[in-house]
C-alpha cells in the first residue's frame, strides 16, 4: 500500500496527466511483444484495406487479355519469381487473367468490412441483451439467456448457413448472419460482467444519489465491463473473417467477381495441382489476418482483464 | 429543546427476508431473516450508532432506509411521509422504467407527466436527495472510470441542481470542505489513498445538502490514525450542516465516540437501545455486556475478565428458538428457550431480555 502511494506521489511530482484504467491497460500492452506483433499485423491489414485503391496495381475484377489477341485471357500467369513469371503480375493471375495481388489487396477491404460489421452487430445486440439480463435478473434474465442458449445449441457455421439461405446468399447477408451467431457469446460475457459490477458499492452509491436505470446501466456499469468486451471483440473479429471465408467458400457469402479471400480459395480449388499460387496466397492472407487478430486479442486480454493478470 | 426530539425516521416492524436457494435446482434452503421486525426512531440532528456482529443485519437495515432494498414488511416513515408505499411497484411503473431506458427524460415526461405512477417514481428519485450514504469499502464505492469531479458532481447533474459552471465551482468547494485539494478534480479514484477516498464519498454525499446520511462502516477499512480524521470530519460536518447520521459499525469504541444513542443488534433484532453514556456505563443485555468486555483496553495494569463469548453466531438460516442469543448467553433461563422477549423500556433504556421483564 505504501509503495503504491509512493508511486502516486512520484507521479504527481512529475506532473503527469491523470490516467483512466483503460489507458493504463494500454501501457501494459506495450510491454507484451507478441501482442505488438499482432497489433502490427492488424494495423497492416487495416492500412491495406483503407488504401486498397492506391496500393493495388490493377482493377481486381479486370480480366487481362493478351496484347496481341484480345479474345485470349492471360490466365494462370506464374508469380514473378517463377520461370515464366512476369514483373507485371507479382503474384500471378488466376484462371481468367485477373491480377491476384490486386484481388488480395481488395480482399483485405472485404474481410475487414465483414469483421467490423459482424462484430459491431454482435456487440450492439449482445451487449444490450446481456446488460438487460444481468441488470434486471429474474424473468428478464431467464427469457433472454435461454433464447441465447437456443442460439448456442446450433453449430455456428450451420446456423450461419441457415440464416444466409433464409436471407439469400450475398456478402451483406453473410455479415448479418455472422453478426447474429456471435450475439450469444457477447450477451454471456456482458451479463456476467454486469452481475459482478452491479453488486459493487459504487453502483449502489449512484443509485442512492438518484441515478435511474439507464444511467446506471449505460454510464456506470457498462463502461466498467469494457475490458472483456474489447478482448472478445478482437478474437471474434478473427473468427468472423474465417467464418466469412468459409461461407464464401461454400458460395453463400461474397458472390463473384467480388475479391473475397474465401471465394478465391474456392475458385482456385480445382486448379491446385496446375496452379498452386491461385489458392495458396488467399489462404496465407486468411492465416495471417486471423493470426494477427488472435495475437492482439490475447495480448489485450492479458493487459485489460485483471483476473488473468499475474 | 424542542427540535432535538423531532423524529426524522420512524421505522415500525421492518422486515427483510432473503430466501436462500441452492444453485441449479432452485430448491429453497430456507429463509434468512436479515432484519426481523425492527422498531426504531431516528431523531433529527442526532447520531444513532448501530452495532452488532457481522451478519446481524445492520447493513440491511441501512440499505432499507436508503431504499436500496425493498422491505418485506413494516413501514418506514421519513418526515411523516410514508416511504414503504413507494416500494409497491406496479406494472405501469415497470413499463415506465423500461421505456425510460430507451427514451429521454423529456419524452417520458411528456408521455406520462400526469400519471400517478410516474409521479410516484419521480418522488422516489427526488427523495434520494435528502438521504445519502457513505460505504465501507473505499475501493469499490467509487466508479473507477470517473474522475473525482464527476463522481462528486453527479448528483447535482442528475437532479439538475446546478449548471455546469456552478457545478464545477460547487464541487471544488466541497472538495475543499472535506479536506481534498481542489486541484485533483480531474484525478481518478485509484490515485487516492483509502482515507482520501472516504473523503470523496463524504463530499459526494454532501453535494446535495442531505438531511440524513447512512454511514455504513465508514471507517472500518481504514488505518486507526486515518479513522480519527474521518470521524472528526463527520462530526464537524454534522455540526455545520445539522445532519443526522445512522452510524453502522462493529467497532464499539468508534461508536461511543460519535454517537448520541446506540442500538445493539443481534440476528436481525435490536436487543438494546439506550443513550450513549447509559449504554456504555450501564449495559443491561448480557450480549451487550459481553461485547463491552471484549473491547480492548489500552491499560495493561487492569485485568480483564476473561468470560468472553462462547460459540459462534448461529446460522441465520435456522436461528435458535425463543431469544436468539440463548445458546451463548451466560445467564440463560428456561423461558429464553421458548419465548421471544419483547423490547422493554425503562427510563429511555430499551432492552430485549427476560432478566428485565417483570
Amino acid at each position: 500500500m505504501e509503495a503504491v502511494n509512493k508511486d502516486i506521489e512520484i507521479e504527481k511530482l512529475k506532473g503527469s496527466d491523470h490516467h483512466s484504467p483503460l489507458y493504463e491497460g494500454m501501457m501494459r500492452l506495450r510491454k507484451n511483444k507478441i501482442a505488438i506483433v499482432g497489433l502490427v499485423i492488424v494495423l497492416f491489414f487495416v492500412f491495406v484495406a483503407i488504401f486498397a485503391n492506391f496500393l493495388a496495381p490493377y482493377d481486381p475484377t479486370f480480366p487481362h487479355t493478351m496484347p496481341d489477341n484480345p479474345n485470349k485471357y492471360r490466365a494462370l500467369v506464374e508469380p514473378s519469381w517463377a520461370e515464366s513469371g512476369t514483373i507485371e503480375f507479382i503474384l500471378g493471375t488466376d484462371d481468367i487473367g485477373r491480377d491476384i495481388l490486386s484481388r488480395l489487396i481488395y480482399g483485405a477491404r472485404v474481410s475487414m468490412a465483414v469483421g467490423f460489421t459482424a462484430v459491431s452487430i454482435a456487440i450492439f445486440f449482445g451487449t444490450l441483451a446481456g446488460a438487460l439480463a444481468g441488470y434486471y435478473g429474474k424473468k428478464t434474465d431467464e427469457l433472454i439467456m435461454r433464447s441465447m442458449d437456443i442460439l448456442l445449441t446450433i453449430p455456428s457455421l450451420l446456423l450461419a448457413i441457415v440464416i444466409v439461405t433464409f436471407l439469400g446468399p450475398s456478402l451483406k447477408n453473410a455479415m448479418i448472419a455472422i453478426g447474429i451467431i456471435y450475439i450469444p457469446r457477447f450477451a454471456r460475457i456482458v451479463r456476467g460482467a454486469v452481475i459482478e459490477e452491479k453488486a459493487k458499492d459504487y453502483v449502489q452509491g449512484a443509485r442512492a444519489i438518484g441515478a435511474g436505470d439507464s444511467r446506471l446501466i449505460f454510464i456506470h456499469i457498462l463502461p466498467n465491463c469494457m475490458a472483456p468486451l474489447i478482448v472478445q471483440g478482437t478474437l471474434a473479429f478473427a473468427e468472423a473473417i474465417l467464418e466469412a471465408a468459409a461461407l464464401s467458400f461454400l458460395g453463400l457469402g461474397a458472390q463473384p467477381p467480388t475479391p473475397e479471400w474465401g471465394a478465391m480459395l474456392s475458385q482456385g480449388r480445382s486448379l491446385i495441382l496446375r496452379a498452386w499460387w491461385v489458392m495458396t496466397f488467399p489462404g496465407l492472407m486468411i492465416l495471417f489476418a486471423v493470426l494477427g487478430f488472435n495475437l492482439f486479442g490475447d495480448g489485450l486480454r492479458d493487459a485489460l482483464d485483471p483476473r488473468l493478470r499475474e | 429543546m424542542e427540535p432535538e426530539n423531532e423524529i426524522l425516521f420512524d421505522i415500525k416492524g421492518l422486515k427483510k427476508h432473503y430466501s436462500v436457494k441452492s444453485a441449479g435446482f432452485q430448491s429453497d434452503l430456507g429463509v434468512v431473516k436479515a432484519v426481523d421486525g425492527i422498531d426504531i426512531q431516528i431523531k433529527k440532528g442526532e447520531t444513532l450508532g448501530l452495532v452488532g456482529e457481522s451478519g446481524c443485519g445492520k447493513s440491511t437495515l441501512g440499505r432499507a432506509i436508503l431504499q436500496l432494498e425493498v422491505p418485506d414488511g413494516g413501514t418506514i416513515a421519513y418526515d411523516d411521509k410514508e416511504l414503504t408505499d413507494l416500494y409497491k411497484t406496479s406494472f405501469t411503473q415497470k413499463f415506465i422504467r423500461t421505456l425510460s431506458l430507451f427514451f429521454s427524460k423529456k419524452t417520458v415526461e411528456k408521455m406520462f407527466g400526469d400519471n400517478e405512477e410516474y409521479k410516484k417514481l419521480k418522488y422516489q428519485i427526488d427523495i434520494r436527495k435528502h438521504i445519502q450514504v457513505i460505504f465501507q469499502d473505499p475501493f469499490s464505492s467509487l466508479n473507477p472510470r470517473h474522475t473525482v469531479g464527476r463522481i462528486i458532481g453527479e448528483g447535482l447533474m442528475i437532479h439538475g441542481l446546478a449548471t455546469k459552471k456552478d457545478r464545477i465551482k460547487k464541487v471544488r468547494d466541497l472538495m475543499d470542505l472535506v479536506g481534498l485539494r481542489p486541484e485533483s478534480y480531474m484525478s481518478y479514484p485509484h490515485e487516492f489513498s483509502g482515507g482520501q477516498r472516504q473523503r470523496i464519498s463524504v463530499a459526494r454525499a454532501l453535494a446535495m445538502n442531505p438531511e440524513f446520511i447512512v454511514c455504513d462502516e465508514p471507517v472500518s477499512a481504514l488505518d486507526v490514525s486515518i479513522q480519527a480524521q474521518v470521524i472528526n470530519l463527520l462530526i464537524d460536518l454534522q455540526k455545520r450542516f445539522n445532519l443526522t447520521y445512522l452510524f453502522i459499525s462493529h467497532d464499539l469504541s468508534v461508536v461511543r465516540y460519535i454517537s448520541d444513542r446506540v442500538a445493539v443488534m443481534y440476528l436481525g433484532r435490536i436487543v438494546e437501545l439506550a443513550d450513549n453514556e447509559e449504554l456504555y456505563n450501564n449495559p443491561k443485555h448480557p450480549y451487550t455486556k459481553i461485547l463491552l468486555e471484549a473491547v480492548p483496553v489500552p491499560d495493561t495494569s487492569k485485568k480483564r475478565k476473561k468470560s468472553g463469548i462462547t460459540g459462534d453466531i448461529p446460522s441465520p438460516l435456522s436461528p435458535p428458538e425463543g431469544c436468539h442469543f440463548h445458546p451463548r448467553c451466560p445467564e440463560v433461563m428456561d423461558i429464553c428457550k421458548k419465548k421471544v422477549p419483547q423490547l422493554i423500556e425503562t427510563n429511555g433504556h430499551k432492552v430485549r431480555c427476560f432478566l428485565y421483564d417483570k
